[in-house]
């Protein structure tokens, strides 16, 4: 504050301070980047190529974490294959949903708000240790969702997080409950496509089915890659919900990848091997990420490119 | 052109690290939490090594000066917490010490305990299990108690050094058993009496095993639990130690039954016993017992299974559930086998940290745990039978001990009887090889590899895996 108040009673705008102001209001992000992303995010490279248990300090053993992952783990492959399996399955689902419920509240009524809260509630609840534990009982043999077939005239004695088929789409579903937050977003993109282009449509015979794929999904493109985008990273690293209600099993058809990463490192001790798995997690979502990017320019569609606004498209695509 | 290019991937890099990075809420706490941690230890690894030697010097030219806090951290259930807290909020009354508790369930509690290491902020006083406490005390993270033992801070005279050794790390004391445990099936003794089928007797074999649970099957429809689903090497480890074998060899490399063809047979043959028992109906579903969490939920806690696989000091708590007195038997011997296979574990330790500043007022605490009457009868067996002989005699002829007590004393009394030894503190790496066992284990129930591969994988992996 000192430095403050000197620098202003100086010259204002051309003191030795002057950058002093900006870099205080940076400061609490810049300090809390550096602490919690920067510094563990290089930390965690550097142990990657080390044998580290927490306990004591850890030995450089080079690429050899590396080595054992690709020619030794077979848990590795097991775990990248449910991980997989899971992203692919959870997100475009997902997507789906959250695009359908979105849809069906891009309404004028004045019940929306209160719909848009109570949808994305399970959002808010759903990354909780508690939900994951109902959804354990719900899905059980005994559990409600078992008792709600039943009630319809299904007869149905699987347990659901326990069978071998079902264990991963009991995950799967409760990933995709939680469709709270893209689906706000694609609510904000479906209010920003003008009326006049429905209208207009309609005007010229178009049925809802051929306005939705023509008007409303090209213009939608950017909010649906940003969310693919966000989603899939997000489903890469799902940990908590296979954790609590499968905790990997039965026989690892449900160990994703983020669950094996933390058992390696703080169950079986091996931090270092953790963090190298880390890596190579980095690389794979990196992969994915720039793959959606490549493929972007082909699906994703900015409304002043009609306009020739091919300068601007760069700019935001990179947003 | 070709700069910006470049410029762009770091960018949308970038994006993907800081999103990578705080992920979406309780999802990203994996990866930024792990790397986290492992950054503050780079700085603290020095402050651990040297912490060790200036606390335990210090502190036992002090005496009975009791420090004006401590922190105990133990894993559990509510009723442990309640009981541990009451205990230790006497002592700490009567000695003016300020107890803080740190107490999780079982799930998360080596993850803590572990970060806490790396910040070297371990509590004063730790529970510690039998498969971690090696890789505590190997490095550092413990302190050896012998010189407590040794001064008489911790008083051994109703327990006898030999008691001890399931602490042993190295030739070092470096946790305190908490008691013992055994394994044991407990049975419904009402189920058995409508079945009209004789109560097991600790001497019976694998097949009476598997002859009794088809017999009660038969006559009632009543199934038995699958033994030791949740933890297959319960079971095996029996099955090893009845042909004379350890499970792990003495030194923690290796499995000493692996070369023995008769004995892995053996193994393969009962694993295929429970399958078969699993196709046919007489042992419960395993995709419905591998759900199981609580305590409620199990069968026979229930009334819906014969027998149940369990550790000893589970059965108060499950015979509380089920509202009934329940029997209690050794596991069954196998029919090869010349010896019982039943063995006394530690249960659990009390460790004292490297980083605790005053040890010898954190051994009193042991000592006050481990041999005071009050903190016995307020813990009861909860982490096991005391190996105190005075205490054991003292919760047998209390007229507080109620019946499911004094059963498991009985039964542990059985059981030291026929067994000499404590188990070792498992070794290195044994938490990840004992992973694959269950997870081969339930494959097998499943039906979804054959009992032979399960062995057989098993030993190839463990002997990859231990050091």
């Amino acid at each position: 504050m000192k430095e403050l108040s000197s620098g202003r009673r100086r010259k204002p705008g051309k003191g030795k301070y002057d950058n002093l102001v900006g870099y205080l209001f940076v400061g609490p992000w810049l300090v809390c980047f550096l602490a919690f992303t920067a510094i563990p995010f290089l930390a965690s490279f550097v142990l990657s190529f080390t044998e580290y248990n927490m306990l004591s300090s850890p030995t450089f053993i080079g690429l050899a974490n590396y080595v054992k992952l690709f020619t030794q783990d077979k848990l590795f492959l097991t775990s990248l294959g449910v991980t997989f399996r899971f992203v692919f399955l959870s997100i475009p689902l997902r997507l789906v949903f959250a695009l359908l419920v979105a849809m069906i509240l891009n309404r004028d009524s004045k019940a929306v708000p209160f719909y848009r809260v109570v949808y994305y509630l399970p959002s808010i609840l759903g990354g909780s240790v508690a939900v994951s534990v109902m959804w354990k009982y719900c899905f059980s043999k005994t559990g409600v969702f078992n008792t709600f077939l039943q009630s319809l005239g299904i007869p149905c004695d699987i347990s659901w997080i326990s069978n071998k088929d079902t264990a991963l789409w009991s995950i799967v579903l409760l990933f995709i409950w939680q469709f709270g937050s893209p689906m706000l977003i694609f609510l904000s993109g479906l209010k920003q496509i003008p009326t006049s282009y429905y209208e207009a449509a309609v005007v010229d015979g178009a049925g809802p089915v051929k306005k939705f794929f023509k008007i409303t999904l090209p213009l939608l493109s950017p909010i649906i890659f940003f969310n693919l985008v966000m989603q899939m990273i997000g489903g890469f690293m799902v940990f908590s919900q296979a954790m609590i209600i499968t905790d990997g099993g039965p026989m690892n058809k449900t160990l994703v990848y983020a669950l094996y990463l933390y058992r390696q490192s703080f169950a079986y001790y091996k931090m270092g091997y953790g963090c190298a798995m880390a890596w190579i997690l980095l690389v794979i979502i990196g992969f994915f990420t720039a793959l959606v990017f490549k493929s972007s320019s082909a699906w994703v569609f900015y409304e002043n490119e009609l306009f020739g606004g091919g300068n601007k498209k760069k700019r935001r695509g990179r947003k | 052109m070709k700069r910006k290019k470049v410029w762009s991937v770091i960018c949308a890099g970038a994006m993907v690290l800081s999103l990578a990075a705080c992920g979406q809420g309780g999802d990203g706490q994996v990866s930024s939490g792990g790397s986290e941690d492992s950054v503050s230890s780079e700085g603290s690894g020095k402050e651990s090594s040297q912490a060790p030697e200036e606390g335990s010097t210090s502190s036992s030219g002090e005496g009975s000066q009791e420090p004006s806090s401590m922190r105990v951290a133990w894993w559990g259930g509510q009723e442990r917490h309640n009981a541990t807290i009451a205990a230790l909020d006497s002592y700490g009354e009567a000695q003016g010490i300020e107890f803080s508790y740190e107490y999780t369930s079982w799930s998360s509690y080596f993850e803590n305990l572990a970060t806490q290491a790396v910040g070297s902020n371990l509590p004063d006083v730790i529970q510690m299990s039998t498969t971690d406490i090696i890789n505590y005390s190997r490095n550092g993270q413990i302190i050896d108690l012998q010189p407590y033992v040794d001064d008489g801070t911790i008083d051994i005279s109703n327990i006898g050094r030999e008691a001890l050794g399931g602490g042993m790390v190295d030739g070092k004391l470096a946790g305190f058993t908490s008691g013992y445990n055994t394994v044991t099936v407990a049975y419904n003794k009402e189920i058995f009496d409508q079945a009209k089928v004789a109560y097991p007797e600790d001497d019976w074999t694998w097949s009476d095993f598997i002859t009794t649970a088809k017999a009660v099957y038969d006559a009632t429809g009543i199934q038995t639990e699958i033994p030791f689903l949740s933890e297959a090497r319960w079971v095996v480890e029996t099955m090893v130690r009845s042909y004379g074998y350890d499970f792990f060899s003495e030194d923690g490399k290796s499995l000493p039954w692996a070369g023995d063809e008769a004995v892995v047979a053996a193994v393969t043959g009962a694993i295929q016993d429970v399958y078969d028992g699993v196709k046919e109906g007489y042992f419960v579903d395993p995709e419905v017992q591998v759900a199981w969490s609580t305590t409620e939920d199990a069968y026979i806690s229930q009334g819906k299974s014969a027998m149940s696989f369990m550790l000893s000091n589970y059965y108060t708590m499950y015979s509380q559930a089920l509202g009934k007195e329940m029997g209690m038997v050794m596991l069954p011997k196998m029919d090869g086998g010349n010896s019982s296979g039943m063995y006394l574990n530690s249960n659990m330790y009390w460790c004292i940290s490297a980083n605790c500043q005053d040890p010898a007022a954190a051994a009193r605490v042991l000592n006050y745990l481990i041999n005071d009457e009050t903190a016995a009868r307020t813990i009861g067996t909860d982490r096991g039978i005391s190996l105190s002989s005075a205490i054991r005699d003292m919760l047998k002829t209390s007229q507080d001990t109620d019946q499911l007590t004094s059963n498991t004393l009985e039964y542990v009394d059985r059981v030291s009887a026929v067994v000499q030894k404590t188990n070792p503190a498992d070794p290195a790496n044994s938490a990840e090889a004992i992973s694959v066992l269950k997870n081969n284990y339930t494959a097998v129930m499943y039906g979804e590899m054959s009992a032979e591969d399960c062995v057989k994988d098993f030993l190839e992996q463990s002997a990859a895996i231990l050091p």
